[in-house]
């Protein structure tokens, strides 16, 4: 769903069409030109990345690093195996836009890691899917034979000599594969567990070979934004956040949807979107980009803007674009236990801070809830999460850190309040 | 060469060549920062956070294992946010680990209590229940308390990196992570021991040493691994209480040049040996078949008299000595002199070789002509019988080295080995057609070097094996044979040696011979073997002697024969100096001396490489056991023989030190090559947990020995030409009156015309024989 016209969406441009996911549907929307373009060499390598960095397009899997600028990490002219990875391992709690376009819109994404691949010399890319995904990756499957088939993929593309080769695939169901590092080792057959970095992946990726790794909704933008030209990218957002944002608005709101708007549209207009609050009551907070970004109390995020630098100005960070909406009957406790319940699951193990400091983390917070807290744990909890914070292998740790840092300095006195009597201070408790 | 550069840590200026870690620049420096799961041989993987320090200009702190230096660097070990770093991991490490390191394993030299006394904090925040984790049965050697494992991964590492199979590895994730084998099967690796050294904590420590002492009670003592020719270096544990002495466990001593960080399990564990039961404890003398125990005095008088006697009567060629390769230089030394000082020349340490024929084509000092070290850096290895993962693990870690950095490794054998790194080619070759396949080989790589062929075989069955063979090996400009003991012990050794030597000549190679035992080197260095007219071992059997001494020597298990071997000591006068007692021993014997074994003295090896080491004494001998060369200089005071005036060992090293290398005579090629006479020939497997006496009487080691590894191996064909059917029982094993039940395992690994048969099994056949196969009734 959206509130801008169709000619003005980038990821889900095909949704209005029947059967939006054909290689028909897609071409209707002019898709493979700019592949074509490029094959031909009316587009070179050098004005893909230039496109790209004018139209200020971020990574939308959550870190927000500027996709021209890592596209320009790997020189393509460089000898040697390079690969290009499509991150569609989708995990972040709160967060569903890349399945729409993996089942919606599969060959934009096709278009879009054929011309990325080219751009950085690769000749091999990988479509990395979340082991759930096995609907999306049929669909996947389908667009990319119908490619293959027009000979748009392959080897001698279209009889240029280019040569692209595009495997789709599935992982094995963990959290962490989405981290970049662990989907490379995940992709070698190897254990998901993140690498120490440097060396970054563009100089030792996959099997050793320079590598890229982009999001999704990042790969899907290119054809798009080369199309209508990185200015006219850029012009749809803010200045500083350049393109459309899908949103997966999820939480105690009338309708949650996934949408894609402008960056920069207030939070009220996209609550509005989504019906606004159920049964309209208060919005207590927004975690604005999935569960590990910062929580926002909700007077804040009223006044806020959907952008990067809206985020930043409160506090928080745009992430993987999953807001989770809280109303005020939400125990806040709670809400942080199911969270962090989440990342003692899910982390991977590997180094000490967090296989360790989550499991006493989610310990702490068990207590709490269960009326065995005591006080000093709210100090405590803090304590555990600054330590883990910044001294993980992987970005794991601030994930975990941050919510529970946050939590406790916008709703401390909830915190304390259950440590002192045992239960909740939000009346008639409202399980989340 | 890489460039210096300076870099500050804590403040001090540190010149250090560009590339290395922070970690190992602070080391190189003096500076300690706290680790776990760095080490020095193993890849950085920065999981265990303990290393983190301040670094000016990096907004976290960052782990130094893997941090690259870089110019200017300013690094802070013991600053407020390095301190605050640091406690941090180390309290998360304690809230799951025991605190109970008065009953653990490893108190007192474990890496955690050690840096949580100097790092971590007094108190701890965290006050519930700890994990707690299954353990899992390694096998008789590594002993494991899971739930003090604290995840480092080292011992994965070392799996997959030095011991080239992946045995351990991390299960489930977050707080249920976990070290086990998933497959719950026991450590196969030859060097599974290490991880034993390399666990930080008290998770993997020693099966057999477990609970048995604690390490601030030991006397530490500098050895050297008496089996097999790496000659790895180590360190014993010994406690000494009251009159108790005892060798309590056995650690590796790093040194680059020889072993590294390692040693093999062979070299750890065979120190259970040494308090047998049936080690020899007095000098004993037979008389009307009832065996005495007499004083020295006695036994050596007897000894020297029976041996006058014997060269009075006879001659001094009715005498012969045979030492075990793994004797020290200075017992091969004042043997081999005693005896030339007797006339006599029939000396030999041998015990497994039937061909002789080459020997003066050899150099006297049978060493490689490369170092340890440098088989690193050769471009091609060829391996000619030789299984090295088995016979010397140490070296055969050098190979891995090599190949892992893209040099070919080729196998030429009767039987395809497990080996732990890939191979470029394995030629398979029926064990009775060696000569004709090296020969073949020869004019494979004359004609691709452009030579003038010699034509042995004109037809021979294997020009495409052997073109191939010699492509491989002519497509580098340089490389190495290594000819292990399958070669030396088949009859035409000497043949096919020669030819190897040809080809290397011609292809720019170099020969290594990997003869078995901790000292073969020594033993020809030292003269141990027969110069001008004396017999070698395979003719003082041949034609049995009147006298033998035997040095260290269990016939039934050592040489590849023993039945023949056995007969001839039946017949004959024998003084026998051994470790241990055993029924055979005193059935042949007529006189036994007890010596002791290499922990029990000083001495020294020459290895593989040629680098001659010394040993020390751990512990006093057992009972009255003597060193044996002062058991053999006492018998040459006794005989009144001049030039044995030692004092002690180092006396007898600086004679031999003095001994000089010889040229060996030019390379003769064979006229032609004769043909074997029966087509079905075996081949000796020798365990290499059953390659001394030592390991023999070692009981957890024994105890690890694969069912599988003492099975008759063939391949199909033969299995189809015998009626055998796999899976079924046993087979009988038949020759002449001979008939020997054993277990069997069908395998196409091994070459047509060819039964492996393990040293158990082998007692009876001769090298030539024809041995049939009957399936055993179920």
């Amino acid at each position: 769903m959206s509130n801008i016209a169709p000619q003005n969406l980038v990821c889900y441009r095909t949704f209005h069409l029947e059967k939006p996911w054909s290689i028909e549907s897609y071409k209707q929307v002019g898709g493979y030109s700019v592949w074509k373009d490029v094959v031909s060499g009316k587009i070179t390598p050098e004005q893909v990345i230039q496109a790209i960095k004018e139209s200020m397009l971020m990574g939308r899997g959550g870190a927000g690093f500027p996709t021209g600028l890592k596209m320009s990490f790997v020189n393509r002219n460089k000898p040697g195996q390079k690969y290009l990875v499509c991150n569609s391992d989708e995990s972040e709690p709160g967060t569903s836009k890349d399945r729409f376009i993996l089942s919606k819109n599969p060959h934009q994404l096709i278009e879009g890691m054929a011309i990325a691949a080219y751009t950085m010399g690769a000749t091999v890319a990988y479509n990395y899917m979340r082991g759930e995904f096995m609907h999306e990756y049929n669909r996947c499957e389908a667009a990319l034979k119908e490619a293959i088939n027009e000979g748009l993929i392959g080897e001698n593309v279209l009889g240029s000599k280019i040569t692209i080769h595009i495997h789709n695939l599935i992982g094995a169901g963990a959290y962490i594969v989405g981290e970049e590092t662990a989907m490379l080792e995940s992709l070698e057959g190897k254990r998901a567990m993140p690498r120490y970095k440097p060396p970054f992946p563009a100089n030792f990726g996959l099997y050793g070979k320079p590598t890229t790794v982009n999001n999704t909704e990042s790969i899907a933008s290119i054809p798009v934004v080369l199309e209508k030209g990185g200015k006219w990218f850029n012009a749809l957002g803010t200045e500083k956040s350049g393109g459309t944002k899908i949103f997966s608005v999820s939480g105690h709101i009338e309708k949650p949807g996934v949408f894609e708007v402008p960056m920069g549209i207030p939070f009220k207009d996209l609550l509005a979107l989504c019906g606004g609050m159920r049964r309209n009551r208060g919005c207590k907070a927004v975690i604005p980009g999935g569960s590990s970004m910062k929580i926002v109390p909700g007077d804040l995020m009223m006044k806020a803007e959907m952008s990067y630098e809206g985020m930043k100005a409160v506090n928080s960070a745009i992430g993987s674009g999953g807001v989770i909406v809280m109303d005020d009957h939400t125990c806040m406790v709670e809400a942080l236990t199911c969270v962090v319940k989440f990342y003692r699951d899910e982390s991977c193990g590997q180094c000490t801070p967090c296989r360790e400091g989550t499991g006493w983390l989610h310990q702490m917070l068990c207590d709490i809830s269960a009326g065995r807290g005591k006080p000093g744990d709210v100090d405590r909890l803090v304590d555990v999460a600054n330590k883990i914070e910044g001294k993980t292998i992987c970005a794991f740790g601030e994930a975990v850190a941050w919510p529970v840092q946050s939590f406790v300095e916008h709703f401390r006195d909830e915190f304390e309040y259950y440590c002192k009597h045992g239960h909740s201070k939000v009346k008639g408790i409202h399980h989340v | 060469m890489s460039n210096k550069i300076t870099i500050y840590i804590d403040g001090q200026m540190i010149e250090c060549n560009e590339g290395i870690t922070v970690i190992k620049a602070a080391d190189d420096a003096g500076i300690y920062i706290p680790r776990f799961c760095y080490h020095e041989k193993l890849s950085i993987v920065a999981n265990c956070r303990m290393c983190l320090v301040e670094i000016v200009g990096a907004p976290k702190t960052l782990p130094a294992c893997a941090t690259y230096v870089t110019p200017d660097m300013q690094v802070y070990t013991r600053s407020a946010k390095t301190l605050e770093s640091q406690k941090a991991v180390m309290e998360f490490l304690l809230i799951n680990h025991p605190l109970d390191c008065p009953i653990c394993d490893q108190g007192g030299e474990c890496e955690l209590q050690d840096i949580s006394m100097g790092f971590g904090k007094d108190i701890s925040q965290y006050t519930k229940g700890k994990r707690v984790v299954d353990d899992e049965d390694l096998g008789p050697l590594v002993a494991t308390d899971m739930t003090r494992c604290i995840h480092c991964t080292r011992c994965v590492r070392f799996g997959t990196e030095i011991a080239g199979i992946e045995e351990l590895g991390t299960l489930n994730r977050g707080g249920n992570m976990a070290i086990g084998t998933y497959l719950k099967r026991g450590l196969k690796s030859e060097l599974s021991g290490n991880v034993i050294d390399l666990c930080p904590v008290g998770a993997l420590t020693s099966k057999p040493y477990r609970f048995n002492g604690r390490s601030w009670g030991f006397k530490q003592h500098q050895s050297i691994s008496a089996h097999d020719g790496v000659g790895s270096n180590l360190y014993l544990h010994s406690i000494h209480n009251g009159l108790e002495h005892k060798i309590m466990r056995v650690v590796p001593k790093k040194n680059d040049n020889v072993n590294e960080n390692w040693i093999s399990d062979r070299d750890r564990f065979s120190y259970e040996g040494v308090t047998h039961p049936n080690r020899l404890t007095h000098p004993m003398i037979k008389t009307n078949d009832e065996w005495k125990q007499v004083s020295w005095e006695t036994a050596l008088a007897y000894a020297a008299d029976c041996i006058t006697q014997t060269i009075q009567n006879f001659d001094e060629k009715q005498i012969a000595a045979i030492a075990h390769p793994s004797s020290s230089n200075e017992e091969f030394f004042t043997l081999q002199k005693l005896f030339r000082k007797l006339q006599c020349e029939n000396l030999d340490y041998r015990i497994r070789q039937e061909d002789f024929s080459d020997a003066n084509q050899l150099p006297k000092s049978y060493n490689m002509p490369i170092s340890l070290e440098d088989i690193e850096s050769e471009q091609s290895i060829v391996l000619i019988g030789s299984n090295p993962r088995s016979e010397q693990p140490l070296l055969n870690h050098r190979i891995k080295k090599s190949v892992d950095q893209g040099s070919q490794c080729i196998s030429i054998d009767s039987h395809h080995h497990d080996f732990n790194y890939s191979i470029e080619h394995c030629s398979l070759v029926s064990y009775n057609q060696w000569s004709t396949f090296f020969s073949t080989l020869l004019t494979e790589v004359q004609i691709l070097k452009k030579q003038k062929a010699v034509h042995y075989d004109s037809d021979s069955q294997f020009k495409k094996q052997a073109k191939l063979v010699a492509k491989l090996i002519t497509s580098k400009k340089s490389g190495v044979f290594m000819i292990g003991p399958t070669a030396d012990e088949h009859p035409q050794a000497g043949t096919i040696r020669s030819i190897i030597r040809e080809i290397a000549e011609i292809t720019n190679y170099k020969v290594a011979y990997l003869a078995s035992g901790a000292n073969a080197t020594g033993g020809s260095l030292t003269g141990m073997t027969p110069h001008t007219n004396g017999l070698n071992f395979k003719q003082m059997f041949d034609t049995p002697r009147k006298l033998y001494w035997l040095h260290n020597i269990e016939p039934l298990y050592d040489c590849t024969y023993p039945e023949k071997i056995l007969n001839a000591l039946d017949n004959s006068f024998v003084i026998s100096c051994n470790h241990y007692d055993s029924e055979t021993l005193r059935k042949y014997s007529n006189i036994i001396l007890p010596i002791c074994t290499p922990s029990e003295m000083a001495g020294s090896f020459t290895n593989l490489e040629g680098v001659q080491q010394k040993f020390d004494a751990a512990i006093p001998p057992v009972g009255e056991s003597k060193a044996g060369w002062k058991v053999l200089t006492a018998l040459a005071r006794t005989m009144a023989l001049d030039g044995f005036e030692y004092e002690h060992g180092g006396d007898v090293l600086n004679e031999i030190e003095k001994i000089k290398n010889d040229v060996p005579q030019a390379n003769q090629l064979p006229k032609k090559i004769s043909k074997l006479p029966h087509p079905i020939m075996w081949v000796h497997y020798v365990n290499p947990l059953r390659v001394d006496d030592i390991v023999r009487h070692a009981s957890s080691l024994q105890s690890s020995i694969e069912r599988h590894s003492d099975c008759v191996k063939f391949n199909s064909k033969i299995a189809n030409t015998f009626k055998i059917n796999a899976n079924q029982g046993n087979i009988h094993l038949m020759h002449a009156k001979t008939n020997i039940e054993a277990p069997f395992i069908i395998d196409d690994q091994v070459a047509d015309d060819t039964l492996i048969i393990p040293d158990k099994y082998a007692i009876s056949f001769p090298r030539h024989c024809q041995i049939k196969l009957r399936q055993a009734d179920v």
